[in-house]
């Protein structure tokens, strides 16, 4: 990252305190950078962390329990605290990793399961549209024997006909409610969801390339 | 570095350290000089000049330099009070601290 990259982050960071005070902040760290000479631009934003942190920290202090001593503790602290975290976490990857090898049995049975619940959800979803749509399908023909038949019976027996066209009419409703069932399920939220899903794995993939 | 550096006595700092330009002095050199006498991020330096300042104990103004504007800060009147009592108050602290050290020491010097 160089000094420009910084400044344009930090005010990207900013964006949400007046335009006066990210305009005295940004002015401030554009003296910094100019002052400390382009010989030093580098050690300059090793020293000032990231554009994360500047931003978290006039914001600490716009809005924040202005500087009390928790904060101060936190930042005089946080060297320390990374190396032991960085030492921990080789401990924990030797340990996970022997962990993996034992249990790796059992670790094949989890997938396996994960995987069977999947393909299950999966065929039950798809399972549903087809119900919905055959039984458009059937509601539909229905209908059609039963209005045939109803105008047919009319000349028998006019109640007893209109009836059997009433009960046709009401299965053609139903058949429309079913078809707009599938049509919702298939071609709306089918593709809604595996936009969802696609969308939540690009952010934590996305989020994990950031750090 | 063992102990924590409190609001106050970081504010006490930073108004020592620009009272020693009576002309005013500037971000960078201003975060250089704290660091001299105390550890600290470079990036919480900024908030506190900004607070100082809305606080009228500091006051800038920008001079020309090297082609561009830089910003300087200078001490107000209110500020050089403020130090003043800071200062009162970190002797009486200091002292009281160093005298319970002092007595601990003493045996360590009659040996």
């Amino acid at each position: 990252m160089n000094r420009d990259e910084f400044l344009r982050q930090l005010e990207w960071l900013l964006q949400d305190i007046s335009p006066s005070e990210r305009e005295e902040a940004l002015q401030y760290y554009r003296d910094y950078f100019a002052d400390a000479g382009e010989d030093n631009e580098q050690s300059v934003i090793e020293s000032l962390g990231s554009p994360q942190k500047v931003a978290e920290n006039i914001k600490k202090d716009l809005y924040g329990p202005a500087y009390d001593e928790v904060t101060y503790r936190t930042t005089v602290y946080q060297k320390p605290e990374k190396t032991q975290r960085k030492s921990l976490e080789t401990w924990m990857i030797v340990l996970i990793v022997i962990a993996c090898v034992i249990a790796s049995p059992a670790i094949f049975g989890v997938l396996t399961g994960i995987v069977g619940v999947l393909v299950g959800v999966i065929s039950v979803w798809f399972s549903l549209i087809l119900v919905c749509g055959v039984l458009a399908l059937v509601l539909f023909c229905v209908m059609g024997v039963l209005v045939v038949a109803g105008i047919a019976g009319a000349f028998v027996s006019p109640v007893a006909g209109l009836g059997v066209f009433g009960i046709g009419l009401l299965c053609g409703g139903l058949a429309i409610l079913a078809l707009m069932a599938t049509v919702a399920l298939a071609g709306i939220a089918t593709p809604a969801i595996c936009r969802g899903i696609a969308a939540l794995w690009r952010q934590i993939f996305g989020k994990k390339k950031m750090q | 570095m063992v102990f924590n550096t409190g609001a106050a006595l970081l504010d006490a700092i930073v108004l020592a350290v620009v009272s020693k330009e009576p002309e005013g002095t500037y971000g960078y050199k201003i975060t250089q000089d704290v660091r001299q006498v105390i550890e600290l991020s470079e990036s919480t330096l900024y908030p506190v000049l900004r607070r100082l300042q809305k606080d009228e104990c500091l006051e800038v103004y920008d001079r020309e330099c090297a082609g561009r504007n830089r910003r300087y800060y200078k001490v107000t009147e209110r500020g050089s009070a403020q130090l003043n009592l800071y200062e009162n108050e970190w002797k009486i602290y200091s002292e009281k601290v160093t005298g319970l050290f002092n007595r601990g020491g003493n045996q360590y010097e009659q040996r």
